[in-house]
């Protein structure tokens, strides 16, 4: 959900998709920045994303991913899900 | 027009299969080398930068596998894909050969025949083809980024041993298997 979000706003590559996430998580979300990889290869199989080559800011040859219709389509029905999700937990907390 | 240049990449996956598994390795090395310029930038020294860009990255073999793994399944999807299409088309072709009345009709299925007979034969000579670009890649290894592992004992590649890991043991078990018939063996004594 949180690398199609980032994608949401235009075509990006992986390394910028790491940053962005860290970025807009003010650091608190920090995983091992390979295994975003092993993610977008299997979100490319399943139709979200697709990739192009182009040159990237400093002219080198770069893997820019973008958003497909079925990526948005999966990021609506994912952030819904997580809507649900913590508008529950947040539900239990406040009872408990 | 996406899904139209989906599909040709699909169709034309196989083909071009070489260069797409440089292409993994490639996206991969591109991503340290922007964390190692960020550090340099940011006042590191390159030695550092390229250190602290390894440990952030996590175990690059260990991703390469994986990535390559799931390359090699959607290949083996479009293989399967494309070998519906070519046998269709030689259908196609065989039925309008031989049933059509018309020279043109007859002549356009002697053409689907040709093309679908080429391509098969053209993934066929790169199915042929020995895996001369994972050698390329093992040569290169992380070695032609980092210099040495040695130099960058923090990155934990230097320490880690290499050993093989037997595929079935003498009982015809995978490691999987072993590893929970010796868990749950560890469980009962307990």
């Amino acid at each position: 959900m949180l690398i199609l979000k980032t994608l949401a706003r235009g075509p990006l590559h992986g390394y910028e998709i790491a940053q962005r996430i860290q970025q807009s998580s003010e650091d608190v979300l920090k995983v091992e920045e390979g295994s975003l990889y092993p993610a977008l290869y299997r979100m490319e199989e399943q139709g979200w994303i697709e990739p192009e080559w182009g040159a990237s800011e400093n002219n080198r040859r770069a893997k820019y991913y973008k958003l497909t219709r079925a990526g948005r389509k999966q990021l609506t029905v994912e952030t819904s899900n997580w809507e649900r999700l913590s508008e529950a937990i947040g539900k239990v907390l406040q009872t408990a | 027009m996406t899904t139209l240049k989906s599909i040709l990449r699909h169709l034309g996956a196989p083909v071009r299969g070489e260069a797409a598994s440089h292409e993994v390795e490639n996206e991969l090395r591109f991503h340290i080398e922007m964390r190692t310029r960020d550090n340099i930038a940011a006042g590191m020294s390159p030695e550092d930068a390229e250190a602290d860009a390894m440990r952030r990255f996590g175990d690059f073999d260990h991703i390469h596998a994986v990535c390559e793994e799931i390359r090699k399944e959607r290949l083996a999807g479009s293989m399967k894909v494309i070998k519906g299409v070519v046998w269709t088309m030689i259908g196609c072709g065989l039925t309008l050969k031989l049933a059509a009345d018309l020279d043109q009709l007859r002549l356009v299925g002697e053409f689907l025949i040709l093309i679908a007979i080429l391509w098969r034969l053209l993934i066929y000579l790169r199915e042929m083809q020995p895996d001369q670009h994972r050698i390329k890649a093992a040569e290169q290894s992380l070695l032609s980024i980092t210099g040495s592992v040695h130099d960058f004992p923090s990155s934990g590649f230097a320490e880690r041993p290499i050993s093989s890991v037997p595929t079935y043991d003498k009982n015809g078990r995978t490691p999987v298997e072993r590893l929970i018939s010796d868990e749950s063996s560890d469980n009962t004594v307990k």
